[in-house]
């Protein structure tokens, strides 16, 4: 969805920076988001206070919010979906050539 | 690094996801269509020990213990097998939906809990009364291994089940986008991130949870 809101946009969006996050997304805040959303999905409460004070700072309350909001609700989504078993729409299975990734077969 | 402080933390939050929050964790305490509202707030509680956030143990029955453990914490290694053999020892396979979309509305509110840097929402307690089951008409099976009305997407992924559906639902609408926009991409929703920036929040949380939605 990354990649069709970015066109839809006409957003020059690199997605490789959703496995690489290294890379510079294109998009404003990519950096701090990214590093917000790998201290909540991987329970880093470590990294986490750094990574919401660094979006905060940079983005601001709302957005920070946001990005929490965004993230939890996928968390929730990807538990449904892998559980009830809901393929994978086939014209998205070349998303995953461009990120290096396999559709699984059970999701095929 | 910008600083850490008590006021950044306190300052995040979304008085529309509260409501959704507190109508979610209404509804998970109440009976629902299989489930007691003690045996949802169970599920609950042991989904939240599964992911490491509260204390283990639990008096539910081990197949129920044991697909609440794996949807919260590798809902990836889930295959078609597990929901056979839900069935196989003669539970309703509409009962494993709602399974899945309790501890899939615990995980969420709790992993927004968490990056807001607040406490997790006390569990509530359970409200009595029989499971009264509550069935889509139409509801059958399509290309999950569950049944759905239509084909199952991620916004119909719970559709058999209106009570889950309608819960989900109106979490995703106050955190992300209204299902009628979801891939309407387009769309500008007016937040206080761009939709590409709402898209790359939600495509790196699904690449770390091996998920490819």
């Amino acid at each position: 969805m990354l990649r069709e809101s970015a066109r839809a946009h006409n957003l020059p969006v690199n997605v490789l920076a959703v496995t690489q996050p290294a890379l510079d997304s294109g998009l404003p805040y990519g950096a701090e988001l990214l590093a917000f959303v790998d201290a909540i999905a991987l329970l880093d409460f470590y990294e986490l206070p750094d990574a919401r004070a660094d979006l905060v700072a940079a983005a601001g309350v709302g957005a920070a919010t946001r990005a929490a909001a965004v993230c939890a609700n996928f968390e929730g989504i990807n538990r449904v979906v892998d559980a009830i078993g809901v393929p994978v729409n086939k014209r998205f299975y070349d998303i995953g050539d461009d990120l290096g990734v396999r559709v699984p077969d059970h999701l095929r | 690094m910008a600083a850490v402080t008590e006021t950044s933390a306190q300052q995040l939050g979304d008085e529309r996801a509260d409501r959704a929050i507190e109508a979610a964790l209404g509804a998970i305490a109440g009976p629902g269509s299989f489930f007691t509202g003690a045996e949802r707030v169970a599920m609950a509680a042991h989904a939240r020990g599964a992911r490491g956030l509260a204390e283990t143990g639990t008096e539910l029955p081990n197949d129920i213990a044991d697909n609440v453990a794996r949807v919260a914490a590798e809902a990836m290694a889930t295959r078609q097998s597990h929901v056979e053999a839900w069935t196989a020892s003669g539970r309703d396979i509409l009962a494993y939906v709602e399974l899945v979309s309790v501890v899939a509305q615990i995980a969420s509110i709790d992993s927004y809990r968490i990056g807001l840097g607040a406490n997790l929402d006390p569990l509530p307690e359970p409200v009595g009364g029989e499971p009264t089951p509550e069935v889509a008409e139409g509801a059958s099976m399509m290309n999950a291994w569950v049944p759905t009305v239509g084909v199952a997407l991620a916004p119909t992924a719970l559709s058999a089940l209106p009570r889950e559906k309608a819960t989900k639902a109106a979490l995703g609408a106050a955190w992300y986008l209204t299902d009628d926009v979801i891939h309407k991409y387009d769309v500008e929703p007016g937040r206080e991130l761009t939709r590409s920036q709402m898209e790359l929040v939600a495509a790196r949380t699904s690449w770390l949870n091996e998920c490819f939605f």
